[in-house]
């Protein structure tokens, strides 16, 4: 259970920080392409016996990836791109689980999240990944503010645009693999969208929003945690759940007081 | 050298559609060139040709005696309004501090003589007081000075701005125009707009853009190039274009 509150503080961090960018830069379908290609390689993870957790980061780096440089040089919509790559993702992990020999362990785990049993070496590999997370948005902050806000005028101003959005879509991937742990491929999109949406309704400041999001999302997941433990129902779902309602909740009122 | 930007046949098309047609254009040092033309005649396309935003399918384009790619940091651009996302959390200073992207350094942070540069462009559009103010809290006419800021921000040597005076009130107007008269005096500016209305007393040439452009070198227009451009005829004197005197026209080749 300590494990399950630090997973999730941890987790915090990292989908506090890049779902602000990914709020604000109306990144939410590509995010969900790229956590659904994720499935691809916890399959191949059960196919050729390695840690599915790896062979999530590989599909994931490499759907971001592909799907930055297919919206850059070719004529596709972006939407398209994405639903292609989602559904590859999905399939070849069905198609490699089902050629795996004898019966796939926590499955479920990774599709709908497994907090309560996360291991003391995931804490490792996603304190890690928070790290390189928090450099290089620390490192990108004024080039991502510029392509969000205004791609042309960035371009025009010398900034490295495509290159700088297929870093961004790193994070993305990065950050994915985080939340897998937590909340499961299905359910990763609701905290990478709701923390950030709720602050974005209190601040204007990417940077605040970036700090709001990351505290209301260790409130949820603690919030949450308690609740299944409680009341005996999935944790990652239970997670969601608590965040939607805060959503709700928190656009009542917003609406309501101005 | 006192041509800065030089179109030599440049045609722009997609698939089919011809947006720019042989535009053959001269600019010299401290113009003020002014383009009118009707929506989709290829305005803003032929700013972003310019910028190096946009390939053209044919034709040279020359900029400051270099390709647009090699001369850009020297443009300050100043898009339409209307493509910015108003909730977008950022704030006034912010916004002209993207001025600065070009000269900060890839990932480094923006330092003193950035802030002082971002600073002293808020003030010489009256801005400076309200640089904490999220971008989507401004008035059209106080989002267009930011946008002014931000091109000024990065010491242009060309200014191109497009439909500056979209939704604008005409007091607001003319203060822009006096702005940017002033900058003119070391500044070269090229402005698009649709609004006939814009060709004011600022602006010392004209020219017609509707996928062709119909090129003058002074300022003198006649309201059969209006007519020929927009492709129906124009009440001139309702759209508050002052009477000059007409001049035989001369389409470029």
């Amino acid at each position: 259970m300590r494990n399950a509150l630090v997973a999730g503080m941890l987790a915090s961090l990292a989908c506090g920080v890049v779902g602000a960018i990914v709020v604000v830069k109306k990144m939410v379908s590509i995010s969900g392409g790229i956590s659904h290609a994720a499935f691809g390689g916890i399959g191949l993870g059960y196919l050729l016996r390695f840690d599915p957790i790896f062979g999530a980061l590989i599909f994931t780096i490499a759907s971001a990836l592909s799907m930055g440089i297919l919206r850059e040089r070719t004529r596709l919509s972006e939407d398209s791109v994405i639903g292609i790559l989602w559904v590859t993702g999905m399939s070849l992990g069905v198609i490699f689980i089902g050629l795996s020999p004898g019966y796939a362990p926590d499955l479920f785990g990774y599709l709908f999240g497994s907090i309560l049993t996360v291991p003391f070496s995931d804490l490792m590999v996603i304190m890690i990944l928070d790290v390189v997370i928090l450099l290089v948005v620390f490192l990108f902050y004024e080039e991502f503010l510029a392509i969000s806000f205004d791609e042309e005028f960035a371009t025009a101003a010398g900034v490295a645009v495509e290159q700088v959005y297929l870093v961004l879509l790193s994070l993305v991937a990065l950050t994915v693999v985080v939340l897998i742990r937590i909340v499961g491929i299905i359910l990763v999109i609701a905290m990478l969208t709701i923390p950030a949406t709720i602050a974005w309704q209190f601040s204007y400041k990417l940077k605040q929003i970036m700090i709001i999001s990351f505290l209301i999302s260790t409130l949820f997941t603690t919030e949450g945690l308690w609740l299944s433990y409680v009341l005996n129902l999935a944790s990652g779902a239970t997670i969601v759940l608590v965040s939607v309602a805060t959503f709700l909740l928190s656009s009542i009122l917003k609406k309501m007081y101005s | 050298m006192n041509e800065v930007i030089r179109l030599d046949e440049v045609w722009v098309k997609y698939g089919d559609l011809t947006i720019l047609e042989k535009i053959d254009l001269s600019v010299e040092n401290l113009d003020f060139l002014g383009i009118i033309g009707p929506n989709g005649g290829g305005k803003t396309t032929l700013l972003k040709v310019i910028l190096g935003l946009i390939k053209p399918t044919r034709g040279r384009v020359t900029v400051l005696g270099n390709s647009p790619e090699k001369s850009r940091r020297f443009i300050g651009y100043v898009p339409q309004i209307s493509h910015f996302d108003r909730e977008f959390p950022v704030t006034v200073l912010d916004v002209v501090l993207m001025g600065r992207l070009g000269r900060k350094g890839f990932l480094a942070k923006y330092d003193e003589e950035d802030k002082k540069a971002a600073y002293e462009a808020l003030e010489s559009v009256e801005m400076f007081e309200l640089k904490d103010r999220q971008v989507g809290k401004l008035s059209g006419g106080q989002l267009q000075r930011v946008l002014l800021a931000r091109a000024l921000a990065t010491n242009p040597r060309i200014l191109l701005l497009d439909e500056p005076t979209a939704s604008i009130d005409e007091p607001t107007k003319t203060e822009l125009y006096e702005l940017l008269k002033n900058l003119n005096r070391k500044i070269t500016i090229i402005l698009v707009s649709h609004d006939i209305g814009v060709i004011s007393s600022y602006v010392d040439k004209i020219a017609c853009l509707n996928r062709r452009l119909f090129y003058h070198g002074s300022k003198e227009i006649e309201p059969e190039t209006i007519e020929k451009t927009y492709q129906c005829p124009v009440d001139l004197i309702a759209h508050g274009v002052p009477h000059r005197v007409l001049r035989k026209h001369k389409r470029s080749e």
